[in-house]
């Protein structure tokens, strides 16, 4: 058995010890505190732009700076 | 730190919307799956994949409520060795934050408009039961229902006038069918594309269309312009057949699919299992690569689109027929509003469940792309869009054929909802800034495990049945909340767990 440090987190790696995996950790708690958002966070995608036109949510919608992370 | 006002951008850093800037408290969501057990961490997103100790620990914590003990003080004696084992494990994961996480609302930028859906025809050769634009015309019959070119053109101006920094606008082709209006649409694309390399800027497009006006020089057109399309098929021939016939009632379930074939032909990522192949000869290998969708896009997409009712409640059948038919990306919507007879009802959410997590594992299994099963894990929009997931109203604006403006394609008609036209602007900004007020910082969902998969809901749907745009649509919630228990089980398959 491993135990799981806080280190683990830091790179949503993969994580597993006896009884818990880390599956993915997206660390929104980290990433919210952004305030000094560059120009092309107002590229990211809005509304009914996706492939349902019904039902807006964001669990499937790119961010624009997902390839420069 | 850079100034994004002063940068001009139209950023502004400042308080939540509605002036309320506060913290969420910690909320897990437990869960089992096709006999593999999760919990999902609302505040940091994480997920985790728990064996039968950690399942009962974090259970009876859970259980005691938001007053409980800590994870690291239970009652001494309660456990069994593997349970304190994995009472630790669990109690070094809330350490290092990311379980039972709590989180601090960022402020939401503000709003700037990016995305125009255009009603270029409200006119359709088909006439639809569900259709909520009532056979195209949304309940207005006036005028031709086409969209003049002047109207198109004042349009795209006032889409990058109002916001000429942005630099990546949106325009969808929408009706009725788009198709029949296809020299605004062709110019449109041309003009839109002219004026926005002009500010060193680009439109992205997508169209949206019932497929039976798609021809091979229109699609070539649409390819080189880069336009995404979704075509209308909802699955099995009888299913889509009874809902969606043409004017003179005849049946358009083989001219959809060989419109959506036609439409794949172009488009190799789209193409699976070998039953269509694309013009290189080859399709893909079902086994091959599951990525989510992400942000880069190696060319225009396809998505098949279908919708469900109460008719076919066995909508995965419909789904599973779509993808053995060799279309790769399917997008199956429910019908929760509408005629009695095929509206889906709060006691039709069993069964879809069941039918979901049905798709799922056909999905896992087989590399299909079931659109609301697409999570990005790790990637995807920062926590202030995750706060509210629609721009209705001021990201977002539909345009109908004679110009006049609304906050949505689904609430065009609905006068409490126009705020202007595309000549005059926006004369009711007060329509929009009361729709941007709603977010998961508050309300039901500020209590909700998937706030920051969701984003608050579908303000429409939340009119359609609550007559104000406040509160969550119940039946809606209740589909979205399963559909993301079967993105988060497939995206711990998807990481090579067993399932
Ligand atoms: S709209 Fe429903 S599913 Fe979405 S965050 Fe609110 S309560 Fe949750
Ligand atoms: S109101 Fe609903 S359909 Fe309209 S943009 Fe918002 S989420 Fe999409």
């Amino acid at each position: 058995m491993r135990a799981v440090e806080p280190a683990d987190m830091a790179n949503g790696g993969k994580v597993r010890t006896s009884h818990v995996e880390v599956v993915f950790s997206a660390g929104w708690h980290r990433e919210a505190w952004r305030t000094d958002l560059p120009r092309e966070c107002q590229e990211c995608q809005t509304s009914c732009q996706s492939a349902c036109k019904t039902s807006c949510t964001v669990s499937n919608q790119p961010c624009p700076l997902d390839d420069a992370r | 730190m850079s100034d994004p006002v002063a940068q001009g951008v139209g950023l502004r850093v400042g308080d939540a919307a509605g002036g309320r800037r506060h913290s969420l408290p910690p909320r897990v969501h437990r869960f089992e799956l096709h006999g593999v057990k999760l919990a999902f961490d609302a505040g940091s997103g994480t997920l985790l994949e728990l064996d039968q100790a950690a399942w009962r620990v974090l259970g009876d914590y859970l259980a005691q409520g938001p007053e409980a003990p800590a994870l690291r003080s239970p009652m001494p004696g309660m456990l069994t060795a593997a349970e304190e084992e994995a009472r630790r494990e669990l109690d070094r994961l809330r350490e290092s934050g990311v379980l039972l996480s709590p989180v601090t609302l960022p402020a939401r930028p503000e709003p700037v408009l990016k995305a125009l859906c255009l009603h270029v025809a409200h006119r359709c050769q088909m006439s639809c039961s569900y259709c909520f634009a009532s056979g195209g015309d949304y309940g207005r019959a006036a005028g031709s229902g086409l969209m003049s070119p002047a109207t198109a053109r004042a349009a795209v101006d006032f889409l990058l006038g109002s916001s000429p920094r942005v630099g990546r606008w949106a325009m969808d082709f929408f009706g009725g069918e788009p198709l029949l209006n296809w020299p605004v649409v062709r110019e449109t694309i041309l003009y839109a594309e002219r004026r926005a390399a002009s500010l060193g800027g680009q439109v992205r497009f997508t169209l949206t269309t019932n497929g039976l006006a798609l021809t091979p020089a229109r699609l070539a057109f649409l390819d080189q312009h880069g336009v995404d399309l979704i075509v209308s098929v909802d699955g099995r021939p009888a299913v889509h057949d009874a809902v969606r016939r043409t004017i003179s009632g005849r049946p358009t379930w083989s001219r959809a699919v060989r419109a959506a074939r036609l439409a794949t032909s172009t488009r190799l990522l789209d193409v699976c299992g070998g039953a269509a192949v694309g013009p290189g000869g080859g399709g893909q290998d079902r086994s091959g690569d599951e990525r989510p969708v992400r942000g880069a896009r190696a060319g225009p997409t396809v998505w098949i689109r279908g919708t469900f009712t109460r008719r076919n409640l066995d909508f995965a059948q419909d789904a599973l027929f779509l993808f053995h038919l060799g279309f790769s990306r399917v997008s199956l919507e429910p019908v929760c509003g509408g005629p009695p007879d095929l509206a889906l009802r709060p006691e039709d959410v069993p069964y879809l469940a069941g039918q979901y997590e049905l798709l799922a594992r056909e999905c896992a299994a087989n590399g299909f792309r079931f659109y609301h099963f697409e999570l990005d894990p790790t990637g995807g929009p920062c926590l202030s869009r995750r706060m509210a997931a629609c721009g209705a109203g001021n990201e977002y604006l539909a345009v109908t054929p004679e110009g006049d403006l609304y906050v949505c394609h689904q609430l065009v008609g609905q006068e409490e909802f126009r705020v202007g036209d595309v000549w005059h602007g926006i004369t009711r900004p007060e329509v929009g800034r009361k729709l941007w007020q709603h977010d998961v910082s508050s309300g039901q969902c500020a209590d909700c495990w998937a706030r920051f998969l969701c984003g608050g809901g579908c303000r429409a749907a939340a009119f359609f049945e609550h007559g104000e745009v406040g509160r969550p649509p119940s039946l809606e919630c209740a589909l979205q909340k399963k559909r993301w228990e079967c993105a988060l089980w497939l995206a711990a398959r998807r990481r090579g767990r067993p399932g």
